[in-house]
């Protein structure tokens, strides 16, 4: 995982994940808007890039996909989208995929992009790089076409978005997510049990007071059940884990209540970051052995 | 794909002279002068500022009190983060300048430090705290 850090940095360009769709973009591109199935990456002129995706049920025709896409803009910008042949580059990079090229101008923007359909996931996605005065993504976009994958073929999926870098077990999707100046989470589940990655920072600052126990007590408050073991597992790694209750009616109770019965979250200070980076899972089902330090070895911040 | 009918074109106009991003960070920020700065012993920053009341407010304390001005001192104290930026704002610096000073400082990505400082900044405008140059 650092090799492939360095190596990105070396070029200053960097690898984008999220939700299964993932790709190279230059450093200075940063993600501007990010929904579950779309990004909108933008420079310091404007935005440079916007990607969207969904999964096709049934019959999917590129052409009428494009049409519906013209028929959603207004008036000035339908008249101006138009079909076109993709740049030689763009097609052949994207080869593996059926594709449908087109491209709008207005005044003061432009775009290109393409309507891709993959046979392999069944995932049609449509890609658009826009133009404006001063900026010229289109030749970056080659590259970024060429990064581009819709689908994971492994056990893991890999998530990176803005600093955080991270590989979920393929079998947890995504539920909810957070990016607020501070504080990140993105909340995981699958049928047995629910996986959070949670980020903080500056960690120094929040720190201050307490170390770790004192920020776990202050904004998290799992320790304050009585139930709950606390593991100091090095200076800069704390662990709480909750169990199933001892007695049958505290237990049925929570069954009952639908609480998950086992709780475990692992904090760690990442010094060199500033960063606090935490993992917590929450189920029914104990937590299997491996699965958590797992994600732990490859949940970082770069 | 129902995703793709609800993309909408980037909207460039700028409705009500708000200005751009680029704009708002290429302002300087400027302290109100009527603010007083109190240090606390932790090293937090607690502000004082004078707040006109609501005319009808005013009215209803002037009748129970029948001496209000129709101004009171407001109170205001800053967290660890928040003193910070309020001391890199000397009137000359830049919003895009304090963004990056605050960035470097705790190792923070330029996008997140602008959402933090851009947020304070704005919450500190509307108390009247400071006015944008």
């Amino acid at each position: 995982m650092a090799d492939h850090f360095k190596y990105a940095e070396s070029l200053k360009w960097r690898q984008i994940a999220w939700n299964g769709v993932r790709f190279d973009t230059p450093m200075d591109w940063e993600i501007g808007k990010i929904g579950y199935r779309y990004l909108l990456l933008e420079s310091s002129s404007g935005p440079v890039m916007e990607v969207k995706w969904a999964p096709v049920k049934g019959k999917f025709s590129l052409r009428s996909q494009l049409k519906h896409l013209a028929a959603a803009q207004g008036r000035r910008l339908r008249k101006n989208l138009r079909e076109e042949k993709l740049p030689a580059e763009w097609a052949r990079v994207i080869d593996g995929y059926d594709s449908l090229g087109f491209a709008w101008q207005t005044d003061s923007i432009g775009g290109r992009g393409a309507v891709l359909y993959c046979r392999g996931c069944r995932k049609a996605v449509l890609l658009q790089f826009f133009e404006t005065t001063g900026q010229r993504p289109f030749t970056q976009a080659g590259r970024v076409l060429a990064s581009f994958e819709d689908h994971t073929e492994g056990q893991k999926t890999l998530w990176s978005v803005f600093d955080i870098y991270a590989e979920v077990p393929a079998t947890y999707h995504l539920k909810r997510f957070r990016f607020e100046a501070g504080a990140y989470e993105l909340s995981f589940a699958n049928r047995q049990s629910q996986l959070i990655l949670q980020r903080w920072g500056p960690a120094a600052v929040l720190l201050k007071d307490g170390g770790l126990e004192g920020f776990e007590q202050r904004c998290l408050g799992l320790s304050a059940k009585r139930s709950v073991t606390f593991k100091k597992r090095s200076p800069l790694t704390v662990e709480l884990e909750d169990g199933p209750p001892s007695g049958l009616f505290p237990r049925f109770y929570r069954r009952l209540q639908r609480y998950p019965f086992y709780r475990c979250l692992r904090l760690w200070y990442e010094v060199d970051k500033n960063r606090i980076l935490g993992v917590r899972f929450e189920g029914r089902q104990p937590i299997e052995a491996g699965v958590l330090d797992g994600i732990c070895k490859t949940y970082a911040t770069v | 794909m129902g995703s793709a009918k609800r993309m909408r074109r980037f909207k460039t106009k700028n409705k009500g002279g708000i200005p751009s991003r680029v704009e708002a960070l290429e302002c300087t920020p400027v302290k109100n002068d009527r603010v007083e700065e109190s240090r606390l012993e932790n090293g937090e920053l607690q502000l004082s500022y004078p707040v006109t009341s609501r005319p009808w407010l005013g009215g209803f304390f002037r009748r129970l009190e029948r001496k209000s001005k129709g101004t009171y001192l407001k109170k205001l104290q800053l967290d660890a983060l928040g003193t910070e930026v309020w001391e890199l704002l000397d009137g000359g610096t830049r919003v895009r300048n304090v963004i990056r000073q605050f960035a470097t400082r705790h190792r923070l990505q330029q996008r997140e430090a602008e959402l933090a400082v851009t947020r304070f900044l704005r919450e500190l405008g509307k108390r009247g705290l400071i006015g944008l140059r």
